[in-house]
This record gives C-alpha cells, sequence and structure tokens, in this order.
C-alpha cells in the first residue's frame, strides 16, 4: 500500500479532532433532523455491505477460508440490519414492529461487528469444511429464528431504546443517554471495532491483502462513529449527528477496498487472457505459417533453380502459408471467439493439416448449444479427429453439428479402419470424450466395426 | 552412391516436398516415415537402416522430438534435427540429447544437403565451437528460465496437475469431477499453490503460470 500509513494517520486524527471538537467545543452543532437523510445512509450502507458481502462469498468459495465466511457472514448481517432500519424509517405507524426492529438491529450490529472482529484475528490458514458450514448455517439460521419467534409470540415489552425526537443540540455538552443495555452494546461495538482495525492493520503487514487494509482503515472511523454514538446519541433517533458522518466515512473507505479488489480481478482477468491468446497465436503461427515459409525460404535460396516438379512443391507451400496466414488472422479478426462453426472447423482443420485427410465441418447454427460448452465440444472435435486419423487412417472426416429435438447433436464420422465397439482399444481418449460430454450433460455413443470407419455422436441436452 | 535418408515431420505435405527437394538433387533412396508413437517409429526407422535421419524438432503441438534421439542415434545412424525455431534452450537440449547436427529450416537447401553429405560420411555436422556457442547459450537460458520457474517446480506433481488444470479454466469442481478425487483434496492443493506462488487468488495464479511460460506436465499426476 503506498499511502497506507498517511490514511492510518489521517482516520486516526480526523476521528479524534472531530470527537473532541464536538465534545469540548459546544458552539460547535454539527446537528441535522433529518429523517430522510438518515434512511438514505443506512440504505447506502446496506447496499455497501452488500457488495462486500459478495466479494467475501466469492474469496470464500475459492479458498473456504474461515476469515472470508466471517466477513461474509458480517457484511450480510449489516446488510440486513440496515435494510430493516431503511424500511422502517419510512413506515414506522405499529409501535411493536418498530421497537423489534430496533432491537434487533442492536443486537445485530453486535453479532456483525463481532463476526468481523473475530475475522480480524483468524489467520488465513483457519479452514471451514463443508459439514462445519453446515451445521453452523443450521445453527444461525435456527437461532434468528427462534428468537423472533419468540419476540412475536410474546410480545415482549421492548423498552424504549431513546425517544426518537431528542435533539443532540439541546445540550452543548456529551449526554450520555437512552436504554442502559444499549449504551453496553454501543460501547462494546467500540472496542469490537477497535480491534477490528488493529487486527486488519496488523494482518496487512503479513500478507499484504489490499481490501484487508481498507477494511482497517474503515475500522477506525467506525470506531470513532460508535464513540460518537455512545457521547450523542443518534443513531436511532432522528437525528443525523457527527456519528453518521464517521460511520459514512467508513464505508467510502470500505467501497475503495471493494472497488479496488474488483479492479484487480479484472486486471488479472485481462492479463490471463491476453497472455493464453499470446502464446495460443505463437503456437499456431509457428505449428503452420513458418514451417511452410521456411520450407520456401530454404528452397529459393538454393543455388540450384528449381524443377518442374520442386516449382508445384513451392507453389503448394506458398498456397498453405496463404491459407494459414488467413487463418491465423481470422482467429485475431474473430474477437467473440464464439464462432463455433469456425472453432471446430479451426481443430478438424488442425489435425487434418497435419496428414494427408481432408475434413469437412458443417454447422447448423440454429443448433441449440450454450456458448460456454464450444470450448469441450472443440476439444471433442480435436479429439475424434486425431483417432481417427492417427489410429483409424481415416482419409475423410466429417464433422457435422445439428438440431436434434430440443437439444443438439455433434456427429464426428469418418472412413477409418473403425474398431470392435465391445473392446475399445485404449489410448483413443474415448473415456476423455465420453467425460467432456457428461461434463455439458450429453452422453457419447460410437457406431462402429472393424472395417466400417467409426461415427462418434454426442448428444447434447436442450438448454 | 547417395545416403539413404528418411525424413520425420509432423507436416505430411511439407516433408513429401523436401523428400521432392531431395530427389531433384539426385538423392535416390529419400523417404518420408509416417508419424507414430516413439517406440514405434524407432522400429520403422531401424527396418530401413538409414544413412541420415531428418527428424523435426516439433512433432506436433505439444510433442517434442527431443526424446527420439537417443534411440534413433542407438540404432545406429545420424540424426539431424530440422527446425523453425530459434529456441538456445531447445537448440542446446537436442545437442545435449546427442544430435549431431541442427538445421534450419530456412537456411539455403544447399548447406542441408552438404550436412546430410558430411553426416552420411561421419564427418562432424556442427563444429565443435559451434556446438560451444549453442550449449553456453542453453545453459545461460537455463539458468534463467531456472530461477523464473522455481516457484512452479516446488510444486508437487498433484499440485502442479490442479494448476495445469486451473490455466485450462476448469474450476476446482471440474478437476476434482474430472481426476476423480475429492473436492476438499482440489482445495488443499490450490491452497498449497497460492502460497507456494505467493498470490491471493486461483486467478493470480493462473496469470503467474502465463507469465512464466509455464507448461503443465502430466494431467494424470493427480491420482497418483
Amino acid at each position: 500500500m503506498r499511502h497506507g500509513r498517511a490514511v492510518v494517520v489521517g482516520s486516526v486524527v480526523l476521528g479524534a479532532t472531530f470527537t473532541l471538537v464536538v465534545t469540548l467545543a459546544p458552539v460547535v452543532r454539527l446537528a441535522y433532523a433529518n429523517v430522510r437523510l438518515h434512511v438514505a445512509l443506512n440504505t447506502g450502507e446496506a447496499l455497501v455491505a452488500s457488495l462486500l458481502a459478495y466479494l467475501s462469498i466469492g474469496r470464500f468459495g475459492e479458498l473456504r477460508r474461515l476469515r472470508d465466511l466471517l466477513l461474509s457472514a458480517a457484511f450480510v448481517t449489516f446488510a440486513v440490519v440496515n435494510l430493516m432500519l431503511s424500511a422502517t424509517g419510512t413506515a414506522s405507524s405499529d409501535d411493536f414492529a418498530l421497537g423489534f426492529v430496533i432491537w434487533a438491529s442492536v443486537f445485530g450490529r453486535v453479532v456483525a461487528a463481532g463476526a468481523f472482529a473475530a475475522a480480524a484475528l483468524v489467520g488465513p490458514d483457519r479452514l471451514v469444511t463443508a459439514r462445519v458450514l453446515r451445521v453452523w448455517t443450521a445453527v444461525a439460521i435456527a437461532l434468528a429464528a427462534g428468537l423472533a419467534a419468540l419476540a412475536m409470540v410474546a410480545e415482549l415489552n421492548l423498552a424504549e431504546i431513546l425517544d426518537p425526537e431528542l435533539s443532540p443540540e439541546a445540550a452543548g455538552r456529551p449526554r450520555i443517554v437512552g436504554h442502559p443495555l444499549a449504551l453496553a452494546l454501543q460501547v462494546a461495538l467500540l472496542g469490537l471495532f477497535a480491534t477490528a482495525a488493529i487486527g486488519f492493520l496488523r494482518r496487512t503487514t503479513v500478507e499484504r491483502d489490499e481490501l484487508l487494509f481498507w477494511f482497517g482503515a474503515g475500522a477506525i472511523l467506525r470506531a470513532f462513529a460508535q464513540l460518537n454514538y455512545f457521547l450523542f446519541p443518534s443513531l436511532y433517533s432522528e437525528w443525523v449527528y457527527t456519528g453518521d458522518l464517521l460511520r459514512l466515512g467508513s464505508y467510502v473507505f470500505f467501497v475503495i477496498g471493494g472497488a479496488r479488489e474488483l479492479r484487480g480481478f479484472w486486471r488479472v482477468q485481462t492479463e490471463v487472457a491476453v497472455l493464453g491468446e499470446r502464446q495460443r497465436l505463437a503456437r499456431e503461427i509457428h505449428d503452420g505459417l513458418s514451417q511452410e515459409l521456411s520450407f520456401l525460404q530454404s528452397q529459393l535460396a538454393s543455388s540450384h533453380p528449381p524443377g518442374p516438379e520442386m516449382a508445384v512443391h513451392l507453389r503448394d507451400a506458398a498456397t498453405r502459408a496463404l491459407t494459414e496466414s488467413r487463418r491465423v488472422v481470422a482467429a485475431l479478426v474473430d474477437v467473440a471467439g464464439a464462432d463455433l462453426a469456425w472453432s471446430l472447423r479451426a481443430e478438424a482443420e488442425d489435425v487434418a493439416r497435419r496428414s494427408r485427410a481432408t475434413v469437412g465441418v458443417e454447422v447448423d447454427p440454429d443448433a441449440p448449444v450454450r456458448a460456454d460448452s464450444h470450448a469441450e465440444l472443440a476439444r471433442i472435435v480435436r479429439e475424434a479427429t486425431t483417432n481417427a486419423v492417427r489410429h483409424g487412417g481415416a482419409r475423410e472426416v466429417q464433422v457435422r453439428l445439428e438440431r436434434a429435438g430440443d437439444g443438439a447433436r455433434l456427429l464426428i464420422s469418418d472412413d477409418g479402419s473403425g474398431f470392435d465397439p465391445t473392446t475399445p482399444p485404449t489410448g483413443f481418449g474415448l473415456r476423455s470424450m465420453a467425460d467432456r460430454a457428461a461434463l455439458l450433460g450429453g452422453e457419447i455413443r460410437i457406431h462402429t466395426a472393424p472395417g466400417a470407419g467409426t461415427v462418434i455422436e454426442v448428444v447434447l441436452p436442450g438448454q | 552412391m547417395t545416403p539413404r535418408v528418411l525424413i520425420i515431420d509432423d507436416h505430411a505435405l511439407l516433408s513429401e516436398a523436401l523428400a521432392a527437394a531431395f530427389r531433384e538433387r539426385g538423392y535416390r533412396d529419400v523417404d518420408v516415415v509416417p508419424l507414430a508413437d516413439d517406440p514405434q517409429l524407432v522400429v520403422e526407422v531401424a527396418s530401413r537402416q538409414p544413412d541420415v535421419v531428418l527428424l523435426d524438432l516439433h512433432l506436433g503441438p505439444e510433442r517434442l522430438a527431443t526424446s527420439l534421439i537417443g534411440p534413433l542415434q542407438a540404432i545406429p545412424t545420424t540424426v539431424v534435427l530440422i527446425t523453425a525455431s530459434r529456441d538456445p534452450l531447445l537448440l542446446g537440449a537436442c545437442i545435449e540429447g546427442g544430435a549431431s547436427g541442427i538445421v534450419d529450416k530456412a537456411q539455403p537447401f544447399d548447406e542441408l544437403a552438404t550436412m546430410v553429405e558430411a553426416a552420411s560420411r561421419g564427418a562432424p555436422v556442427l563444429s565443435s565451437a559451434a556446438r560451444d556457442v549453442l550449449l553456453s547459450e542453453m545453459r545461460d537460458r537455463q539458468r534463467l528460465r531456472r530461477a523464473t520457474l522455481a516457484p512452479f517446480e516446488s510444486l508437487t506433481p498433484r499440485e502442479q496437475a490442479v494448476l495445469g488444470g486451473l490455466c485450462h479454466g476448469r474450476t476446482a469442481e471440474e478437476i476434482a469431477t474430472e481426476s476423480d478425487v475429492a473436492l476438499s483434496t482440489v482445495r488443499t492443493h490450490i491452497r498449497a499453490i497460492l502460497s507456494k506462488l505467493h498470490v491471493k487468488t486461483q486467478l493470480a495464479a493462473v496469470a503467474a503460470a502465463r507469465r512464466a511460460g509455464w507448461e503443465p506436465g502430466d494431467p494424470g499426476a493427480i491420482n497418483r
């Protein structure tokens, strides 16, 4: 992190200055009685938390780290809590429902902050097995549902946390008012966010994980926000005060972290694609074009002028070089790369080019084939054509993709030697073709007999 | 009496043309050997008793002829590599593998003919100075390459197989299904790969592999 230290120091200074100024200089008042702004802040927090939940769940799915699971749980809870508060901020006629939502959100925030702080303390090596994940998900859902049901059924007399109309400007000094339990929980939240800040920032020195750094920076501001909420309770009032401002600041940091994570992802994604394509093209050019051109160069540079028979060979090599260059150019121009007919033809012709076989490729453009199965189909065509030419000695291979009912059918037929289907020879890649077909949700059928050629039929289901 | 020459090349039409070029210059005994597995090829070549074998270094997109050099020389016959590649690593490996000579496919045919002539007489095809240059270039490149590939070499065969799968765009689930191992096993391999390559995500690992030019080895290794 280039400006990491500046961001951390800046956050601490900003949070501390803010808190000191509003506490010690009663003249300064940054309070607005604006319910709508309160709702907007909660909605914004919910959206940011949703984004971070999405990113954390993605990380968890990849490596199954406990830390990512805790982060996912924390952000999902933050998102739900804020959405609940946004919703009740606009409809607060039913007193019981309002009281329930507010108390639920107080506890929800403590749970979320707890998970967040725990994530900061857990190292990257702690993992979650599928069984543990299932058990804990079930326990969490059961607990939440149980508590909600209990509250509903018992119609608990939920004490008011705070007079919603209470104005921070009524007194210029800190006023620690409200339900004692709620106040205690604000202090607990302060502790949890401070822990998270220290934990995440210490982890970043070891792991160089930028997202964790921004979590740490955000947690600093959030800890100061909690301090302000404790001194000037506005979190559950109709007032927007310094605590809300600092909370907003913490979410700006979280958004920066999330945005940089996404940007990094796209950058690597692009790099992978570009490097892969570059290698593929280099191979294509080396395998085809440069072979033909080398041959031409070698023959034409010779002191011995080519005879009539050699001239034919030279002309053929030049023709092949031209065809090959067009093929490579077509591959470059075809940005989508998704043209199935083209990629199937490229695979079959690439194999045929190395032998004396000819291939014909026919693709019904209306055959329903999912875009993500193109690559597998191309590999099946390559394998089947290779078998036909290498093992069957085929002179002609026909590739055909057609509509079949709801789905599609890929046929690769050759005039090679065939084999006894009851004892399929090894090394034919039949198993791997069958696996690929199965991966596409389809199946493979082989029609062959010794001396009768081979037809490989891949049946693909409808979408 | 012209030498008996055999051509081994995956590119059937080109090797026919090359054979035609030799015939046009008076070589009566020039033939093209159809491509087959290594052992089959060696048997086929041995049965024809050639004086010189012209062996294409690339026998397909993923097949190098380096493993054939030794067995062919042992027939015995003289192996001359022909290639369009200029990669000192590959060329050096051919010399180390025992090839008598290497010919750039693009150099004038006369030189190839001269080399074949010399090889058939048992004369050195490559001067010892040229050999030394090739080999020292190879050593330099090898040192560089080893440094680049060191983190990948530290992966176990199974981890390499998993990384190979990732490089081919497979998900952890697909790799597990394809190689018949538990998903959690594949994930364990992935975590080990990330920590050994010092990257945070699977995608970054693939990018690192592509950047280093690392190629996955044997895809069946995951089951071993």
